[in-house]
């Protein structure tokens, strides 16, 4: 059954696959589609990965029939190694590349999405006690506005 | 202690529906109804029968007299543009006969409590308030109007939302021009239309007449103060020129145009630890097209 938060994270992630530079730097997509299940710890060798995963949701009455209902999601990428610099790279083309969906709103404008819009992005390193290497992940949340007219 | 009546009811059950008069204070037989979501709580229209005590000491210190002037009926009306209401919406405001008349509209408007017809209205005032920071556009109408009466046939299942965009128009910027150089980065616009009814005496206990009057339409803006453009427009009486742009994700597009503005005022806004804006008021004229304030629907192309 189709459902907005279904349908927006799904447009995201093919909006962001759809990416030649985004694609062309990820190794690992972590996409929660179905099919085989597989664990979603980030290992150094499926870096560089990104995962788009459902984070919150609200619902604030507008109007008399109209509602808003942010609904965010948390897109992650992890890159291997020191050097912050790829995870940066990656985490600024994600940003753009929301940006540039706002314009048409991933085509859910019918269904009610009003717009996207990068909210936060933190960095962190993650040392592993059993790993040579340090893995960098950047977490941005991504909020989809929809509006829904009550019928 | 006595229970709800059950007529208690939240915002979601009170609905707006409104159609063109043909004739002044009077619904059509087949009248042409466009659903109009109420934004926040934006639906102050209603009747005042305001009193005045006779200045004759009749009755003593005490008001024993109150005389009724005559039923007034007025308020505001907050909505948002939507693709298939924004041309309907403002041309409530904006729209002239040849002759220079304004429109006049029927409002039904229902809550479980009090389901109500308001004839006879004229807007009176508009009040257009776009923003950049996050695209909202919100319009405020100020009606006149000539009766309010119950309408107890209305019923919830009147209203059909059902053919509107869920998400309206989102302000994308605009065209600024100071005697012919652009300026950019506008955060904030707001459109002024001032009707200035004029409002009859009473007749049978309502207004005689509405008369729309000569159009004041104003624009003040906000804008990052990079530049002298505007306090020079101030005191050499440049011309401007503006075209505010809404887009809808969808592909439609609304393009308010006001061909000519003089700037009476800029206001600056300098808080510490801020972008300094400056707040510009400039007051329409008639360019050279024959317009002082002019609107534009594109539909998306199929």
């Amino acid at each position: 059954m189709s459902n907005i938060f279904t349908d927006g994270r799904l447009g995201l992630t093919a909006a962001l696959q759809g990416d030649a530079d985004i694609d062309a730097r990820v190794r690992t997509w972590f996409d929660f589609g179905p099919g085989l299940s597989r664990r979603r710890a980030i290992e150094p060798a499926s870096c560089p990965a990104l995962s788009i995963a459902p984070a919150e949701g609200a619902e604030v009455p507008v109007a008399n029939v109209e509602r808003e209902v942010p609904h965010l999601l948390l897109v992650e990428v992890a890159t291997d190694g020191q050097d912050v610099a790829p995870c940066e790279e990656l985490a600024a083309l994600v940003i753009a590349r929301v940006h540039a969906c706002n314009d048409d709103c991933l085509g859910l404008a019918g269904e009610g999405l009003a717009s996207l819009r990068p909210r936060r992005l933190t960095w962190a390193a993650e040392p592993r006690p059993d790993a040579a290497r340090i893995v960098w992940r950047a977490r941005i949340e991504v909020e989809l506005l929809w509006r829904l007219v009550q019928p | 202690m006595t229970g709800p009546s059950g007529q208690w009811h939240a915002a979601d059950r009170r609905h707006l529906r409104v159609c063109r008069e043909a004739v002044w204070g009077e619904c059509p037989a087949e009248p042409d109804w466009t659903a109009v979501p109420v934004w926040g709580d934006g639906f102050r229209l209603r009747a005042v029968n305001s009193r005045f005590s006779p200045d004759t000491f009749y009755g003593g210190w005490r008001r024993s007299v109150l005389v009724s002037h005559f039923v007034q009926v007025g308020g505001t009306l907050v909505t948002q543009l939507r693709p298939e209401t924004a041309a309907f919406v403002l041309g409530m405001a904006l729209d002239r006969s040849p002759a220079g008349e304004a429109g006049s509209y029927a409002l039904d408007f229902y809550t479980p409590a009090g389901p109500r017809r308001y004839l006879g209205a004229m807007a009176e005032a508009m009040r257009l308030e776009m923003r950049a920071a996050d695209g909202e556009a919100v319009l405020a109408l100020r009606f006149r109007a000539k009766d309010e009466r119950a309408n107890d046939e209305l019923s919830e299942s009147d209203f059909d939302y059902g053919a509107l965009s869920p998400v309206p128009f989102r302000f994308a910027g605009a065209q600024i021009s100071v005697d012919g150089a652009a300026v950019t980065g506008v955060e904030r616009l707001f459109l002024e239309v001032r009707n200035n009814l004029a409002a009859g005496p009473s007749r049978l206990g309502r207004v005689a007449f509405l008369l729309a009057g000569r159009r004041e339409v104003s624009v003040e803006l906000a804008v990052p103060d990079d530049g002298p453009a505007f306090l020079e427009a101030v005191r050499d009486g440049a011309a401007v020129s503006l075209e505010a742009v809404l887009c809808h994700p969808a592909g439609h597009r609304l393009t308010i145009a006001l061909p000519l503005l003089q700037v009476e005022s800029v206001r600056p806004e300098a808080a510490p630890g801020t972008i300094s804006l400056a707040t510009v008021h400039m007051e329409a004229a008639v360019g050279e097209t024959g317009d002082d304030v002019t609107y534009t629907l594109e539909p998306a192309a199929p």
